[in-house]
């Protein structure tokens, strides 16, 4: 089908992140993490800072490879599963979401807990996160809890989180 | 003010279909809490069908689609849950800068390239960009504020699209 959908950069997500980055957002991490938004759009942050957690929704524009349909998350080596059953950035459409919590809103600046993106990452969209709307509280793993490891581990190589053992 | 771009276009092409009972804007739920037990189906594309092994092990998917209806941008939007204006990234509406649409789905079974989902509250016919797994870890969290929603989040079950927001 040659019908597509043309979108356009309404900012950039500054991060410390240059060459790697981690694989989910830790809201821990330290560092300067930003959303600047074209200045033409501030108005549309009215109100956002009475949310604690944003989505955001970014072009994921660093990409070397093209989609393929199985994948093998590089946090467990091995295991083959279908890309859409996969958060792996290489996708049809390279469209990411984070969610993040806001630590405050200066004019066009939303600053927030850490970001998994490279530095300068185009940004599509923030919309706010909605407790009753966005938690599904009894949702499963799927794939994931039928690994051979401990969950608390694993969650670890799926964030990218540097560990000891 | 404004900021560096990258150079070159931003295009995404639809990967499958969205079908739900709600085939105009008006009376559509907006969002999948008011939408419980409401099914759909996404249409995959074929070509894309091998991406959906995996995918049935999920209860829940993040479905990401183009708002294809969604009128012309304003920057401060009344909502459909208030009478006062907010910005349009403080709303989850369907006209914003990107017509881009998230929602969470129960995911109840897949054949083939179809999938069926359950408290779905998306339009019949809305242009499918990408499906990923919803995982507790990755996608609750335990947002004690629900800025301006507080005080109206009750009305959600009852609240129904009045199709403010198409062209």
């Amino acid at each position: 089908m040659s019908i597509n959908f043309k979108f356009k950069q309404i900012g950039l997500i500054r991060t410390p992140y240059i060459d790697k980055a981690p694989y989910q957002p830790i809201d821990g991490d330290k560092g300067d993490f930003r959303i600047v938004l074209d200045g033409k759009y501030t108005e549309g942050l009215l109100a956002l800072d009475s949310f604690r957690y944003i989505y955001v929704i970014y072009h994921i524009d660093r990409l070397r490879r093209n989609p393929s349909m199985s994948v093998s998350p590089s946090w467990t080596p091995g295991t083959k599963v279908g890309l859409f059953a996969s958060r792996s950035p290489v996708r049809p459409n390279p469209i990411g979401i984070s969610i993040v919590r806001v630590k405050k809103i200066v004019n066009n600046e939303i600053f927030t807990s850490g970001l998994d993106v490279f530095d300068n990452t185009p940004l599509l969209d923030v919309k706010p996160y909605v407790k009753d709307l966005d938690s599904k509280n009894d949702a499963n793993y799927g794939w994931i809890s039928g690994l051979e490891s401990d969950q608390e581990h694993l969650l670890l190589h799926i964030k990218g989180i540097p560990h000891e053992y | 003010m404004s900021i560096r771009k990258r150079s070159g276009e931003i295009r995404y092409k639809p990967i499958g279909i969205i079908h739900s009972p709600f085939k105009e804007a008006k009376g559509t739920p907006i969002q999948p809490r008011a939408a419980k037990d409401i099914n759909g189906t996404v249409e995959v594309f074929p070509e894309y069908t091998e991406g959906l092994k995996d995918v049935e092990g999920f209860s829940h998917i993040i479905l990401i689609y183009h708002f294809h209806l969604s009128k012309k941008l304003s920057l401060k939007v009344k909502p459909y849950m208030d009478s006062e204006r907010h910005g349009v990234f403080a709303m989850r509406g369907p006209s914003r800068p990107n017509p881009i649409g998230i929602s969470a789905v129960r995911l109840l079974r897949i054949e083939e390239n179809i999938l069926h989902i359950q408290d779905v509250d998306i339009l019949d016919g809305t242009p499918l960009l990408d499906i990923k797994p919803y995982v507790p870890e990755f996608d609750i969290r335990e947002a004690s504020k629900i800025g301006w929603l507080e005080k109206s989040v009750h009305k959600l079950p009852t609240s129904k699209d009045d199709g403010r927001f198409i062209k």
